[in-house]
């Protein structure tokens, strides 16, 4: 081993003060270009802006994956749920023809829309997989509306950052950019392999957003509301999971 | 496997044979990584922890019979 030298203590000196720049221009760049998801900060922050960024980076406008029909499971597993509160019972029982979908937040046209309405705005189906953060998954055919045609229906102000989507079930409730919010692939599903969505599977309305983990996917949604600041929303992490320890952003 | 960078990078997802043939390949993967990590540090233990410690730090050996 040398002696320190002065040399040495100046390459040193000069590297951390390079480093700490570095570190601080990156963080000017992925706050401009919105590489910071809304739970980026804490603890685990930095791991969830690194993922997130490069994923940006990386991923963005790649389609998701979609299978042949053959590949379609067998017998997809319906994850559980709380059961359906009075509310929802009183729906299922009309045939949910009374579900509303209601857009607000900043949007030029609040709307209240029905599973109709929303059928009305166009069909498309999708072969794609949901894969749960606890290692399962399945492969099913996903029929409904791109969320995309409806926020152009309700004309998203410029401002817009984020969508929030909101259950019925007590609590539930998330958001996404608006890269997947645009993505022709993110689903508001109504039907699922040729059937209507059944209840155990988000019916009659669930958010489907293939490229991200299950948990994503909320079942049973009621609410859409377009954001200017996600702050404003729960302990304004993004959704109601980074406040038990998962991901905000679950591309992952 | 990530569903967005498998959406990027199909081919990733379809060499390993899927979602659950990748889940697979990892679980064994990992306990063969174990078992080499296990069997590795018995064998350190085995020839004399702190002799075989010491020369992985410092590169030297004390010990003449072996530091030829």
């Amino acid at each position: 081993m040398n002696p320190i030298t002065r040399r040495g203590l100046i390459r040193g000196g000069v590297a951390a003060v390079a480093g700490v720049a570095g570190l601080a221009a990156a963080d000017r760049l992925a706050k401009r270009y919105g590489l910071i998801p809304p739970d980026g900060r804490g603890i685990y922050g930095p791991g969830e802006t690194l993922t997130y960024a490069c994923q940006r980076l990386l991923t963005t406008r790649t389609p998701a994956r979609e299978f042949s029909r053959s590949m379609i499971s067998k017998n997809p597993f319906a994850n559980a749920v709380a059961p359906p509160n009075d509310a929802f019972k009183r729906l299922a029982a009309g045939g949910f023809r009374d579900w509303r979908l209601v857009v607000d937040g900043t949007v030029a046209h609040p709307m209240s829309l029905s599973l109709a309405d929303l059928k009305g705005l166009g069909l498309h189906s999708q072969i794609t997989e949901v894969a749960c953060e606890e290692g399962w998954s399945y492969i099913a055919e996903w029929i409904g509306t791109p969320l995309s045609g409806v926020l152009r229906e309700a004309g998203v102000l410029p401002q817009t950052r984020y969508i929030v989507y909101t259950s019925t079930e007590e609590g539930e409730w998330e958001s996404i950019d608006m890269q997947d919010a645009s993505d022709p692939h993110t689903l508001l599903t109504m039907g699922m392999n040729d059937g209507d969505l059944p209840v155990p599977f988000g019916g009659p309305l669930r958010l489907r957003l293939p490229r991200q983990l299950g948990y994503k996917s909320v079942k049973y949604v009621n609410r859409i509301t377009a954001t200017d600041n996600i702050k404003k929303f729960g302990k304004g992490l993004g959704s109601v999971d980074p406040e038990y320890g998962y991901s905000w952003y679950a591309g992952i | 496997m990530s569903p967005s960078f498998t959406a990027a990078f199909p081919a990733t997802a379809e060499l390993v044979g899927g979602r659950q043939s990748a889940r697979t390949i990892h679980f064994f993967a990992t306990w063969l990584l174990l078992l080499f990590l296990f069997v590795h540090v018995a064998m350190v233990a085995l020839s004399g922890f702190s002799k075989r410690m010491r020369a992985m730090i410092t590169g030297y050996t004390r010990d003449r019979e072996e530091g030829q």
